[in-house]
């Protein structure tokens, strides 16, 4: 008979102990189960895998990243004996490696990853604004919708996060963030464009969006919660 | 005519059984009223009972098996409806089928689908699995139902009881061969709290909310069953040693882990109480043949303000407790409150959907909120010799809830005492607690999972 040395119950034929997950004596004895982790708790080489296996990944995309910013940069000075159009794509290849390196390597370094994913896009604008001489839009225009867009993806972000129940309050709370976002918009083309404010489209746009948002929000707090229809719609 | 007022049965209420121009119909008993309104594909409401032959499991047979014994039970055979006023059973119009076995029980089984049966009968190899709805049954009318299928099933095989079943000790075997064939009686359907309701009592105290286990799933549809298995006389040594009975001392060492988990959660919760609720067969207390629900419950708590408790005071604490509320009187106050709501006027013309909403609201707050987890033991399991040769094991499984996330149950068959935890949660803590516990009092435990060893 096997028994798990930690729990000190008998474990039969088991490869690990189903209450701590220790591995069966016996059965590492006889089979040399030392590769044979199949449990969902022995999740540390599983992580290791995944880890290496997304390494891999950012360094073939690296790779291909790389080899085609050569050949852009060579027929770009092959073609014009000096870099021009190919700036854009380059600068956008760029953008897209440092994403990637965001979400393929950062991912344990939530901070980090976060912050190189949100100044990302922004540095994308200021940096073709800079190619093109471009700064006053890329600077008053692009970069300001930048961070308003991802200031509402955070904050709808956080709001699904902290939701107990998800249902259609997340569809509500999209259309809030649109109806802000169509509001920002407004604001910022207008301000850039003729220095001043005013609301012509924007606030038709945050009625209609608004009134579904607290149709939703009636419905989840106030109606499904409360019946069976919950349930229908659960997902 | 006794203390609480038999003398005026109504019998509108007893009867469940009710027929119209379009057929028969049921209507629910008093626990299971609240059922449909807390189920869904999680929390199923099912519980299992399984049992594993000697022999590789033949379909054939077993179906045959089956449909003898809903048609000698045919209040089993029911399927959930929606009235305007209450929920009702219809019943189904063809005889249930046979499922082969799933890795993870009781899940994906909603009995407010339109059609779904209240019941369901699975197989695999040499197991033959039920799984049914507390809205239909409690654990003693499942034990009936299967063990009757189990005798069906046997004798088709061409097994000979050597006793008359459905009578005596095997009254609760119902067979239809040769003179043990008959129809179903009322009694087998009716509404035993309805029976025994006692009028004019007062209400049970209410209890604070109990401390829950962390709220981690497992993947949606993923329902874990770690059993335990101990001999049944050395646990009865164990139990008679300190002198309490089986389940004082179960329930001693369930409530002993948890107060392990209260006191290693950090910060402390908010919930001070740990509570272990001991359902508890009425037909104990109030005779009954009833196969429909008729159980309520124990609720044995500790205060973890207070510290943590040495192992032989929750065992003696346990016992105490369980001997101030298992008795008539105490019982038939939850009686009183839980029968008497049904009967009351304004809850009765209130829709069904209202009654929806109030339903969730209490089970949330006088429920399952109360209890940290259930421990149900169902008891020594007999059959007629003839057929206990044939049959290796028995095993009952907990139904699952999202608001507790582990419960136990246990039963014993020969001298095998077999404790199911099933859970909801990822976290292993409460079972692991539980068996290194019962190791530390000296009792050999073997411990299997079986949704592990499947993969």
């Amino acid at each position: 008979m096997s028994y798990c040395p930690d729990c000190g119950v008998e474990i039969g034929d088991s490869k690990r102990c189903p209450l701590c997950g220790a591995l069966n004596p016996k059965a590492c004895e006889e089979k040399n189960l030392v590769s044979d982790s199949i449990d969902d708790r022995t999740s540390s080489k599983e992580e290791i895998c995944s880890a290496e296996k997304r390494t891999t990944v950012w360094e073939v995309l690296s790779v291909a990243l790389a080899i085609a910013i050569l050949v852009l940069g060579a027929i770009d000075l092959f073609e014009s004996r000096r870099f021009s159009w190919s700036l854009y794509p380059v600068v956008s290849i760029l953008f897209l490696w440092v994403e990637l390196t965001a979400f393929l390597i950062l991912k344990k370094r939530t901070v980090l990853r976060i912050l190189v994913s949100v100044l990302g896009p922004p540095l994308l604008f200021v940096t073709i604004g800079y190619i093109s001489d471009g700064q006053r839009w890329a600077l008053g225009l692009a970069v300001p919708i930048i961070a308003i867009v991802e200031s509402i993806i955070g904050l709808v972000y956080l709001l699904f996060e902290k939701s107990k129940q998800k249902g259609l309050n997340l569809i509500a709370y999209m259309t809030v963030a649109i109806a802000l976002l169509c509001f920002c918009l407004e604001v910022l083309i207008d301000l850039f464009v003729n220095g001043v404010v005013v609301l012509q489209w924007s606030p038709i746009c945050a009625i209609a969006l608004l009134s579904i948002a607290a149709f939703f929000l009636y419905l989840h707090f106030r109606v499904f919660k409360n019946t069976d229809l919950h349930r229908i719609f659960h997902f | 005519m006794n203390r609480y007022g038999q003398n005026t049965i109504d019998h509108r209420f007893v009867h469940t059984r009710r027929e119209d121009n379009a057929g028969e119909w049921y209507a629910l008993d008093n626990a299971a009223t609240i059922m449909p309104a807390v189920t869904d594909n999680v929390s199923t409401g099912l519980f299992r009972l399984e049992a594993e032959l000697d022999e590789p499991i033949e379909a054939e047979n077993l179906k045959k098996a089956l449909a003898i014994t809903v048609n000698r039970m045919p209040y089993f055979n029911v399927t959930l409806r929606r009235g305007f006023f209450w929920y009702y059973f219809e019943p189904c119009k063809t005889m249930p089928s046979l499922f082969l076995d799933l890795r993870f029980p009781c899940q994906k089984w909603n009995i407010n689908r339109r059609g779904t049966p209240m019941f369901r009968i699975l197989w695999e190899q040499h197991r033959i699995s039920g799984e049914f709805s507390h809205a239909l049954t409690d654990g003693t009318g499942g034990i009936a139902f299967f063990k009757s299928l189990l005798a069906n099933y046997l004798m088709l095989k061409g097994v000979d009881p050597g006793v008359q079943l459905g009578k005596g000790e095997w009254r609760d075997i119902i067979v239809s061969f040769g003179d043990m064939s008959g129809s179903a009686t009322s009694e087998e359907f009716e509404d035993a709290y309805q029976r025994y309701f006692p009028n004019g009592l007062p209400f049970p105290d209410l209890r604070p909310h109990a401390f829950h286990l962390s709220k981690t799933c497992l993947p949606k549809g993923q329902y874990r069953v770690i059993s335990g298995k101990l001999l049944t006389s050395e646990v009865i040594a164990e139990a008679h040693r300190r002198n309490v009975s089986l389940t004082e001392l179960m329930t001693a060492v369930y409530l002993d882990a948890l107060q392990h988990l209260w006191h290693a959660t950090k910060p402390h919760p908010r919930e001070p109480y740990i509570s272990v609720e001991i359902p508890i067969n009425l037909r104990q207390l109030f005779p009954s043949c009833t196969f429909r629900n008729f159980s309520l419950f124990v609720l044995i708590s500790e205060d973890m303000r207070l510290g943590m408790r040495d192992f032989d005071e929750l065992v003696s604490r346990t016992h105490y407790q369980m001997k101030l509320e298992y008795d008539r009187m105490s019982i038939a106050r939850h009686l009183c409150r839980n029968a008497g709501s049904a009967r009351n006027l304004a809850v009765r013309l209130v829709p069904l959907r209202v009654k929806d909403f109030f339903a969730k609201v209490f089970f949330s707050k006088f429920g399952e909120s109360m209890l940290s987890g259930f421990i149900s033991n169902i008891g020594q399991l007999k059959m007629p010799p003839a057929f206990a040769s044939h049959i290796l094991s028995f095993g009952f499984v907990p139904a699952p809830s999202m608001a507790t996330m582990t419960n136990a149950s246990m039963l014993s068959w020969n001298n095998d005492l077999v404790i199911n935890f099933g859970s909801l949660s990822q976290s292993r803590d409460l079972e692991q607690l539980f068996f290194r516990r019962l190791r530390s009092i000296g009792l050999n435990v073997s411990v299997s999972c079986r949704s592990d060893n499947e993969i």
